[in-house]
């Protein structure tokens, strides 16, 4: 390369070519109906499954009627809880390099602190589900009813593998921002250099 | 600031932006990702601007802590050295486009491999930046500067070698 001095570089620099804006800004709106689409997505099926959940109440067992109000306080308290986990982190940072970094740590700390809470709570519900269902897990009832056999074998093919795929995606999520803590950790320690 | 002002505003940044998100990433879709979240970061830190410092310094700035951030996490992840040869500046004829565009790439991977404090400082300088106006956008003394520059322009030259 010819360009050995600062001036040189700096020309061939600036010759990078020019980002296409027209292609960043149509990126954008597409990624931006995606994230619209998949909150209504969201949204609806929090809507459908309090619906349903209402619909059912009057014809649940007490001991089913008191899961549904547990579960529904667990929900709403872990909104609060993760409404609480994120304040913070909403901030922009400081003007400098060390202040940006640190909230980046700390938005990685806060998802790890999510992600445990969302384990805990997938842990107790599952407890909670176990205690209410027990009289029905009993062998000697489902054993002597086909139709409690087949609500429990579906209860346990549909729920096991979404719970698995929840307690998977935590773990793997928690993996990556602890790596991403530690790689913030060594910019910082050479900022600091 | 309403939208408009913002996108003439982006628009005037748009190329120290797009070198400042090429010199910490070289995946040309995550490059894209880059400049997006860049962009949003400016939205969000616009209104903090006091007129202190002066607006291109205030955006390279956005850009590097948002650049400094996206790096955390991507550094496990092979690196790869594409340049979109299609937009390369074409008034060269065809072997010096080739030339340029090598030359370029060897730039930007150089650029990439130096320490973050180097980085900063390097992409800073080779947009024209002073030392003074580099030491107001990274929050350094010139001092730190002059330092960080001169150990940088020796790595440049033992990563861009035998050509240089």
């Amino acid at each position: 390369m010819a360009h050995d001095d600062w001036s040189g570089w700096g020309e061939l620099w600036q010759q990078q070519p020019a980002p296409d804006m027209a292609r960043l800004h149509r990126l954008a709106r597409r990624k931006r109906r995606r994230m619209q689409l998949f909150a209504s997505l969201e949204m609806l099926v929090t809507v459908v499954a309090l619906w349903q959940l209402l619909r059912a109440f009057g014809h649940f067992e007490w001991r089913w009627k008191i899961w549904s109000v547990f579960s529904l306080g667990l929900v709403l308290g872990l909104q609060i809880l993760f409404l609480h986990i994120r304040l913070g982190t909403w901030s922009t940072s400081g003007s400098d390099l060390a202040s940006a970094l640190r909230l980046a740590a700390e938005r990685a700390r806060a998802g790890v602190r999510l992600a445990q809470v969302n384990i805990w709570s997938t842990v107790l519900l599952l407890v909670a589900t176990a205690v209410a269902a027990a009289p029905d897990l009993d062998p000697s009832r489902w054993r002597s009813d086909p139709h409690l056999r087949f609500v429990i074998l579906v209860q346990i093919g549909a729920n096991a593998p979404i719970v698995g795929l929840i307690l998977g995606a935590c773990l793997w999520y928690m993996r990556r921002q602890r790596r991403r803590i530690r790689d913030l950790d060594a910019l910082m320690h050479d900022d600091r250099d | 600031m309403r939208e408009s002002e913002f996108s003439v505003l982006l628009r005037e940044h748009a190329g120290l932006l797009w070198r400042i998100a090429a010199s910490y990433e070289a995946d040309p879709a995550l490059r894209d990702d880059l400049m997006q979240d860049i962009a949003v970061a400016l939205w969000r830190a616009l209104p903090t601007w006091r007129h202190e410092a002066p607006l291109k310094s205030f955006v390279a700035r956005v850009a590097h802590n948002r650049g400094a951030s996206h790096v955390a996490g991507q550094m496990r992840r092979p690196t790869t050295t594409l340049l979109d040869e299609q937009h390369v500046d074409l008034r060269h004829g065809p072997d010096i486009h080739m030339e340029l565009t090598q030359d370029l790439q060897r730039l930007q991977a150089a650029v990439r491999a130096l320490p973050l404090a180097l980085r900063q400082a390097v992409t800073l300088a080779l947009e024209g930046f002073s030392h003074a106006q580099i030491a107001d956008t990274l929050g350094v003394n010139t001092n730190s500067v002059s330092v960080r520059l001169n150990r940088a322009k020796g790595a440049l030259k033992a990563l861009l070698g035998g050509k240089s």
